[in-house]
């Protein structure tokens, strides 16, 4: 069975994309690279540091990964483009993960710069993943947009407690034609599964990775829930029932035993 | 003097003293002018003047 996800023009085996924030080192990425199979990885960019010598990422990442360029730093949807301009000049790439944050404590996005800067980066071209609060209508205004799929938060950024907003993830889910791929706050490969589960198209796994005592054999963890959880999803859901109902029927024989 | 990620330094006169000083990457960067994004095949036409302020950025680790 062909379950390849269409994306921004690209066909992906791979449902499971990852961060490359708060790794220990950039050489973990061929690694993880050799052993799990990882299509899309994003990127974020910030002021060289010229006073110390500094790894390049790029270095790390081999030509048939996609890189997304996340715009993280970005406080409004002015700075946000500036950014996505910046990062594919560096590399030949037009994915742009539309991140704008202003809330510094639970870096909430703006959702509404948001779908400022996501509308005038799909007239410039570039393929848009905005990172949302998770929020039908706004989701509905980025499909809008042009937007190549939207990123709804599972919960804040770093905090591994998986899909607080479980609900009104699942009414985005059911409600739109583009891809949703929750982002953030999944903390372990269960989280993964539920969110696959749930009908999501992809997840984006950074902090429960990168900053694992194992982040290989974190990500092949990560991998085998979202193939699980894609499968129970593809294969149906059983339904939830209130009462017992015995798997072995009761048969009324016991009495002549 | 120039500004070059905030700090102040001796102007380089161009991008490609400007790389030589600080033994950049060039295929890591992205360099702006006064807020400008120059664009590589521009590197070698644009002079830098007194007081223009520089800001070269690169890609990190991000989620």
């Amino acid at each position: 069975m062909n379950d390849n996800l269409i994306i921004a023009n690209k066909e992906l085996k791979s449902r499971l994309f990852i961060g490359t924030g708060k790794l220990p080192t950039y050489s973990l990425l061929p690694k993880i690279f050799s052993e799990v199979e990882i299509e899309v990885i994003t990127v974020a960019i910030r002021r060289l540091d010229l006073k110390s010598k500094v790894e390049n990422i790029l270095d790390y990442i081999p030509p048939n990964i996609t890189v997304m360029i996340n715009t993280s730093g970005a406080r409004n949807a002015k700075e946000c483009i500036k950014l996505a301009e910046a990062g594919s000049a560096i590399i030949n790439s037009k994915w742009i993960k539309v991140e704008i944050e202003v809330d510094m404590r639970y870096l909430l996005p703006d959702n509404e710069e948001t779908i400022k800067a996501t509308k005038e980066l799909v007239k410039k071209g570039y393929y848009v993943f905005p990172y949302i609060s998770p929020d039908l209508i706004t989701a509905r205004k980025l499909q809008d947009c042009g937007a190549s799929a939207v990123m709804p938060l599972g919960s804040f950024i770093g905090t591994n407690k998986g899909i607080i907003a479980k609900e009104l993830i699942t009414s985005i889910i059911e409600n739109i034609e583009i891809p949703v791929i929750i982002d953030a706050g999944i903390g372990r490969p269960s989280h993964a599964s539920m969110a696959m589960e749930m009908g999501a198209a992809a997840v984006l796994i950074n902090t429960a990775i990168a900053t694992s005592s194992d982040p290989v054999n974190m990500t092949k963890a990560f991998f085998k829930a979202v193939e699980a959880g894609r499968l129970a999803f593809l294969t149906g859901i059983p339904t939830e029932k209130n009462f017992a109902e015995a798997s072995s029927p009761f048969l009324d024989f016991y009495n002549k035993l | 003097m120039v500004v070059i990620n905030g700090e102040k330094y001796e102007n380089p006169k161009n991008i490609e003293n400007l790389c030589k000083q600080f033994n950049l990457n060039v295929q890591a960067i992205v360099i702006y002018i006064n807020g400008k994004l120059i664009t590589k095949n521009k590197w070698n036409k644009i002079k830098i003047k007194d007081n223009d302020i520089i800001e070269i950025l690169t890609f990190v680790g991000g989620g």
